[in-house]
């Protein structure tokens, strides 16, 4: 049951910080992301590779992720949303190319995973992570657990810090409101963008720097974790960071011990049906609830 | 009415969104530390005017010339830099910041000390924003929101401040409380401002001199107490009946 | 010689497929403005519906007893009913008739259930529904053996069985292009009919459609309804041409590609249609080729897959109303001035 419950919280820990860093391009794009998974798998790509090219030990690579992931998300911005948002693109448009970027890049880490196997030598699909173990105290504690609940917590006191505290921070929460009196302030919009993005990709690429720890590792995975970033996302109300946070843990959690339960007697369910869960969460959410949890606490919109 | 050398001279401008034109091309000058008033029916293009001047809407034609220099191709953030302000009708502020983040954000590029000072200079001025300064901005009423966006101008000093109806859907006690200010700011401080604005009764009273624009073309230009008791233009255009 | 006149088939029989569904695609985010990101699961409906039910349907017809699963025993079921159907062309047809309209029922039933999301969602929400609910189709197909056959995919007879050898190819072939024809020539009549400019009305302003009194939740149940059946019909196509349906099979990069398809070939334009899926057909072939004189590090699936994904993005960014842009609106008769 611990153990149980250590699981749903490790990946409840990175559902949080992918749907944080959704909810962060949602916000400048005002456009559902859909290759927002796929960042995490670039990230843990990038980490992965250099593990295997410097031999340095797991935990290590952590900023090699979040450089990947960010800089990866940069580069989709300012080679495709960007000019297409500054052509006024519409919502369509920005949503059917952010699929394309999905495809795209699945088929990139596809083509990278085949090269990484020829040309490194190990095993590129369906790899896991090692963990350590770790002494708090006397009592032996998953690195995992550790490091991603620690993640969660160093994430959000950084926003928070960067959101409210700084000049930087207070302009981008303006240029995200309305970029066109941020422009004319003089506030350099595309600049407070980019960053967002490169932020988001960022947290994205640790994000999945954690899951070959719990799942076993593929380019797909980004695509296949979407539906419950979504579900996250929107169960705690689309255009709240600390929504995301809410709705992270509950999609995580449900999705957990929901897949556990079910899976045992009398329902027996085979557990291939887990995404049924955070599916669930979100067509419920949108017909009960369309802005989220976040509109319970927000007044006014 | 030839165009005279002022601090804004605007010559045969003609603005307009995409393919639209909706002024076609108007002159007129605007001298240093006066009122001017821009009034019109509905629909004539006096909000577009504005912008073009500022530079957030399409000029087709013409130019705009600014202090002696030609600005009609800057971007409105240079304008800003020369001391041009605009007051918007809508969107004027971030609603979800508080009025302390809008007012820092208008003077992001001050420093620390420099923005303290100019800040108490602007509560000087508007004392009333002093007891909402770290409510949202959604949480305010018409009139506070419409001071807000004013400080914001303010902190910037400009010489210029063009503002684009200020008073619409506002009290009456709200909207004399603006005018004002407005009148303030020109004889206290020495701004040039030039004003659009619906009320063109009130308007025309406290301006200077004005522009009758309908239908995107100007059709009397000269001191705003002669249009106020112009027979004809007033009553036809303004609905002024006396 | 004969390999020629394979290839001609099996691209022949491609394009008829894709024309479908491209065709469903245009008419519903072409026209009505209604990107429906569930495609593929609309196409599973009607391969699903085959392969659930031609196997059973020929074995019922055919007298045999089933002993076994249903998993492992489709494809040595499946291989008797095509010997009783190669003397039994009234059997073939039935089953094959059967299992049409059942899947365009199904289809259209779906379509009209789609509807209810796609009215009171947004574009990405809606989106994101529609791509969950197809996933949950595939898995389901994967996973519950009796519908597909599970892991192992189910075989389908050959329903044209009663015919000599190339005979049975090519009137296949004419099967097939005949229904994409008829499906495309439907989706050209509605298109330039007042019914299109009443969807294309409601694709540009929907307030003003509105006010203009056109009953919107109506016309896009109907739409979603014909589109969705065209798109089973499509699966019906591909099930009896693969002679077996595998669950994995239906995933989203088939909706992506009918998407970049419609995008491609001009969106609102029929003709763009026929365009976009040409140009496909014979990008996919030509890059499948590379593989023979290029090495490259890795699967050449992949790599064709990224290009057309680039590709989709800079028609996106350079030229979004695609190769055969929709034709303006004349509201002015010529000769009048």
């Amino acid at each position: 049951m611990i153990d149980l419950l250590l699981d749903a919280l490790v990946y409840s820990n990175l559902l949080v910080l992918l749907s944080i860093s959704l909810t962060l391009t949602i916000l400048t794009l005002k456009v559902s992301n859909f290759a927002h998974g796929d960042l995490a798998i670039v990230g843990v790509y990038g980490a992965y590779t250099f593990m295997v090219i410097l031999g340095i030990s797991t935990y290590f690579s952590i900023p090699f992720a979040f450089l990947f992931g960010g800089l990866y998300a940069l580069a989709t911005y300012l080679l495709v949303y960007g000019p297409m948002r500054r052509r006024g693109a519409n919502f369509v448009m920005l949503m059917i190319a952010s699929m394309a970027v999905d495809i795209s890049t699945r088929s990139l880490l596809h083509m990278y995973a085949d090269f990484m196997k020829s040309q490194l030598k190990v095993y590129s699909r369906g790899f896991i992570f090692d963990d350590i173990s770790l002494d708090i105290t006397g009592f032996k504690l998953q690195g995992i657990i550790f490091f991603s609940s620690l993640s969660v917590i160093l994430l959000l006191l950084f926003l928070y810090i960067l959101l409210m505290k700084t000049k930087f921070g207070i302009a981008m929460r303006a240029a995200i409101e309305n970029p066109d009196l941020a422009e004319i302030l003089g506030i350099n919009v595309e600049k407070v963008y980019s960053f967002s993005w490169f932020l988001a990709g960022g947290f994205a690429g640790v994000a999945g720097f954690f899951l070959p720890f719990r799942i076993p590792t593929s380019p797909d995975l980004g695509f296949i974790i979407l539906l419950s970033i979504f579900a996250a996302s929107i169960l705690g109300g689309v255009n709240s960071l600390a929504g995301a946070v809410v709705g992270g843990y509950i999609v995580g959690f449900s999705e957990i011990l929901g897949t556990y339960l079910l899976s045992q007697p009398p329902i027996n369910l085979n557990t291939a049906y887990r995404p049924a869960i955070p599916f669930t969460l979100l067509i419920l959410t949108l017909m009960l609830m369309p802005k989220g949890l976040a509109s319970l606490w927000s007044k006014g919109e | 009415m030839r165009s005279r050398v002022g601090l804004i001279d605007v010559e045969d401008l003609k603005v307009g969104y995409g393919k639209l034109e909706i002024v076609h091309g108007v002159t007129f000058s605007v001298e240093k530390n006066e009122i001017f008033v821009i009034v019109g029916p509905n629909g004539s293009g006096k909000s577009t005017l504005l912008k073009g001047i500022f530079g957030i809407a399409t000029i087709k034609g013409g130019k705009v010339v600014f202090n002696g220099k030609d600005i009609t191709k800057l971007p409105p953030h240079e304008r800003s830099k020369l001391g041009l302000a605009y007051h918007p009708q809508l969107r004027n502020t971030f609603e979800n910041l508080t009025v302390r983040e809008n007012i820092f954000l208008a003077g992001y590029f001050l420093d620390p000390e420099e923005f303290q000072k100019r800040l108490e200079g602007v509560l000087e001025f508007l004392p009333e924003i002093r007891q909402f300064m770290n409510r949202k901005v959604k949480t305010l009423s018409g009139g506070e929101r419409q001071m807000v966006a004013f400080a914001m101008n303010l902190i910037r000093q400009p010489n210029t401040i063009m503002f684009d109806e200020p008073t619409a859907a506002l009290s009456p006690k709200m909207a004399e409380l603006i005018f004002d200010r407005i009148v303030r700011l020109k004889k206290e401080y020495g701004i040039t401002v030039v004003l659009v604005e619906q009320n063109a009764r009130r308007a025309l009273e406290l301006g200077d001199r004005a522009l009758l624009l309908v239908a995107g073309n100007a059709k009397f230009i000269g001191p705003a107490e002669e249009l106020l008791n112009h027979k004809d233009l007033a009553s036809m255009y303004l609905g002024l009946r006396d | 010689m004969i390999d020629l006149l394979r290839l001609i088939i099996d691209i022949a029989t491609i394009y008829s497929i894709f024309l479908i569904l491209a065709s469903s695609m245009e008419l519903e985010y072409g026209e009505l403005g209604i990107p429906n990101f569930g495609k593929v699961m609309f196409f599973a409906t009607g391969a699903f519906t085959v392969g659930a039910l031609a196997v059973r349907l020929g074995v019922f017809l055919a007298n045999i007893i089933w002993r076994g699963e249903f998993k492992t025993k489709s494809i040595y079921y499946s291989t008797l009913v095509t010997n009783y159907f190669a003397s039994h062309p009234l059997q073939a047809i039935t089953v094959f008739l059967v299992t049409l309209i059942l899947a365009v029922l199904f289809g259209a039933i779906l379509g009209v259930i789609a509807s209810y999301p796609a009215i009171r969602l947004r574009e990405d929400y809606l989106a994101i529904t529609l791509i969950a609910t197809g996933e949950l189709f595939r898995v389901i197909g994967r996973n519950y053996e009796p519908l597909v056959g599970g892991t192992l995919g189910v075989g389908i007879p050959d329903i044209l069985a009663w015919l000599p050898g190339r005979t049975r190819e090519i009137s296949f072939l004419l099967l097939s292009t005949s229904l994409a024809i008829v499906i495309w020539l439907i989706l050209l009549r509605l298109s330039t009919s007042p019914f299109g400019r009443t969807l294309r009305a409601i694709r540009d302003n929907e307030i003003a459609a509105d006010a203009l009194g056109k009953d919107i939740v109506k016309i896009r149940m109907k739409v979603l309804a014909i589109g969705s059946a065209m798109a089973a019909v499509a699966g019906v196509i591909y099930a009896y041409y693969m002679g077996t349906v595998h669950a994995d099979d239906f995933s989203p990069l088939k909706t992506f590609l009918v998407v970049l398809m419609v995008v491609l070939g001009g969106r609102g334009n029929p003709y763009g249609t026929l365009v976009g899926v040409g140009i496909y057909i014979v990008l996919d072939r030509v890059l499948t080729l590379l593989k023979h004189y290029i090495y490259l590090p890795f699967d050449i699936n992949y790599f064709t897959t990224f290009t057309f994904g680039v590709i989709l993005i800079l028609v996106l960014m350079y030229r979004p109303q695609g190769i055969l842009p929709e034709k303006p609106l004349l509201t002015v008769r010529k000769t009048e001035k």
